[in-house]
């Protein structure tokens, strides 16, 4: 249940781009099954974070523990673990949907991948379009098979991006009921959104950044989404 | 001893799938192979048909020509490379993935050498027509230098390719960074070409400073590609 130790623990992390402050001292814990969503206008650090969490960055003052370990010396079983969503497919356009998927199922060394493939295609409703190449889909059909390859290798924790900037309507019902079960069976979620209504329908606890800083944090529990929406416009106004 | 020979199963897993990836898309598009070719089969094209050369001219000269046109169509191909990673920033899935990050860069340029050596190997023919040049003189000892040229090129440009991704101007950079840093492998591949022509210099010098450049550069690339592609 959320509340219980912690799976990810950010301590101080600092992030510089030049003279730009993207993060300033920013400490951030995650319980295994939590829900974590972070608001905040764009330029705020959200991504950056997440880019810190799942190292594509690794140089940053302050400390990360996943999984137990320090993030700076994990090994590459630690980032099998996590699966990233982004509003971009980080799909190859000239490889159909299985091939698409048989590639990240390899990187991950998927037990008995063509199984899983199936599964997943099956479950992103692409089943009819397994060989079509990524360029001939729509941008709501690429938005799905992004979802079948983040999950491909089973993570135990989401990072989301803007996961729902571009989505279709039906591409927005699956990833719902993606994160509905994903939570559902233990997995641990960060998502960074600016949308308040998708951001906080998951959420058990919420926090805001503005200006690389963490502002506000609270348990989704004790407050209200209305509620919640006034006072993170104040933030924005302050 | 254990985990270093799993480290090397998970390096040669992720070659591997890297590899076959870029195979996968090239035999589907075939961009890269038909930048390259024509591009260098125009220049040879040019070469032959302005400088009208005798035989022995042809022989003492046409290893150049042929490594001019294996080199700019080459940067076409290594263009390429990293540009199919930058489309909806795939980039960002090698850079998640539980794999050694020595080990994209080896499969990236595992893909750029095959990719030009199956160039090469169809112009090669072509150039002997071209120059009427007898390639099979030592034919043995050409292809072993045409794979360590090709090697040595593609180390250094599938390096300076990933670091053009990052640049706006990726297209001019790379041929910026890359043909100086190449000019060690070239005028080495072109000095050991000329003696499989039928040069009589022996080229034994030139050839080791291919494979001394192979090495150096395949190690210094394979160790220093984490942090070219971290952000």
């Amino acid at each position: 249940m959320p509340g219980e130790p912690g799976l990810l623990a950010a301590r101080d992390i600092t992030k510089s781009f030049g003279r730009f402050k993207a993060l300033r001292s920013v400490s951030l814990d995650l319980a295994a099954g939590e829900f974590l969503t972070i608001f905040g206008r764009n330029g705020a650090g959200k991504t950056t974070f997440l880019k810190i969490v799942s190292s594509i960055i690794r140089t940053y003052s302050g400390s990360v523990i996943l999984f137990g370990s320090d993030l700076k010396r994990a090994d590459d079983d630690t980032r099998r673990r996590i699966g990233f969503v982004s509003h971009e497919s980080l799909l190859y356009k000239d490889l159909s949907v299985y091939d698409n998927l048989m590639f990240y199922a390899r990187l991950y060394r998927v037990q008995s991948p063509g199984q899983r493939i199936a599964e997943m295609i099956a479950r992103v409703d692409l089943e009819a379009k397994t060989t079509v190449p990524v360029r001939a889909l729509s941008r709501g059909m690429r938005q799905r098979l992004a979802l079948a390859r983040a999950f491909i290798h089973g993570p135990e924790l989401l990072l989301l991006d803007e996961p729902f900037t571009g989505l279709d309507e039906r591409a927005s019902e699956i990833l719902d009921g993606f994160l509905d079960e994903f939570v559902k069976h233990g997995g641990s979620v960060v998502m960074v959104t600016h949308d308040i209504d998708r951001g906080w329908r998951h959420a058990h606890r919420v926090a805001v950044l503005d200006r690389g800083a963490v502002v506000y944090e609270t348990p989704a529990a004790e407050s209200s989404a209305d509620a919640f929406r006034d006072k993170y416009h104040e933030i924005l106004r302050s | 001893m254990t985990f270093a020979f799993s480290g090397a199963i998970g390096m040669w897993h992720a070659i591997t799938t890297i590899f076959w990836k870029d195979l996968k898309i090239e035999l589907r598009t075939k961009e890269a192979f038909s930048a390259s070719f024509v591009f260098a089969l125009m220049v040879l094209v040019i070469f032959n048909f302005t400088l009208n050369l005798t035989t022995e001219e042809a022989t003492a000269m046409g290893a150049g020509f042929l490594w001019i046109a294996f080199a700019f169509g080459g940067v076409l191909a290594l263009n390429r490379s990293f540009a199919l990673e930058r489309d909806e920033n795939c980039l960002q899935g090698l850079q998640l993935a539980p794999i050694d990050r020595g080990g994209v860069y080896l499969g990236k340029c595992l893909a750029n050498v095959v990719f030009m050596l199956i160039t090469e190997l169809i112009l090669l023919p072509l150039f002997a027509v071209f120059f009427n040049v007898d390639i099979t003189a030592r034919l043995g000892y050409l292809v072993v230098v045409l794979v360590l040229g090709t090697i040595g090129f593609s180390a250094v440009g599938t390096l300076f390719s990933a670091i053009a991704a990052h640049t706006r101007m990726r297209e001019v950079i790379l041929p910026i960074l890359l043909l100086p840093a190449a000019v060690p492998v070239l005028i080495a591949a072109v000095e050991c070409t000329t003696y499989a022509l039928g040069g009589d210099a022996s080229p034994a010098l030139w050839f080791r400073l291919l494979v001394v450049y192979d090495v150096i550069f395949l190690t210094v690339s394979f160790l220093t590609f984490g942090f070219i592609l971290q952000e």
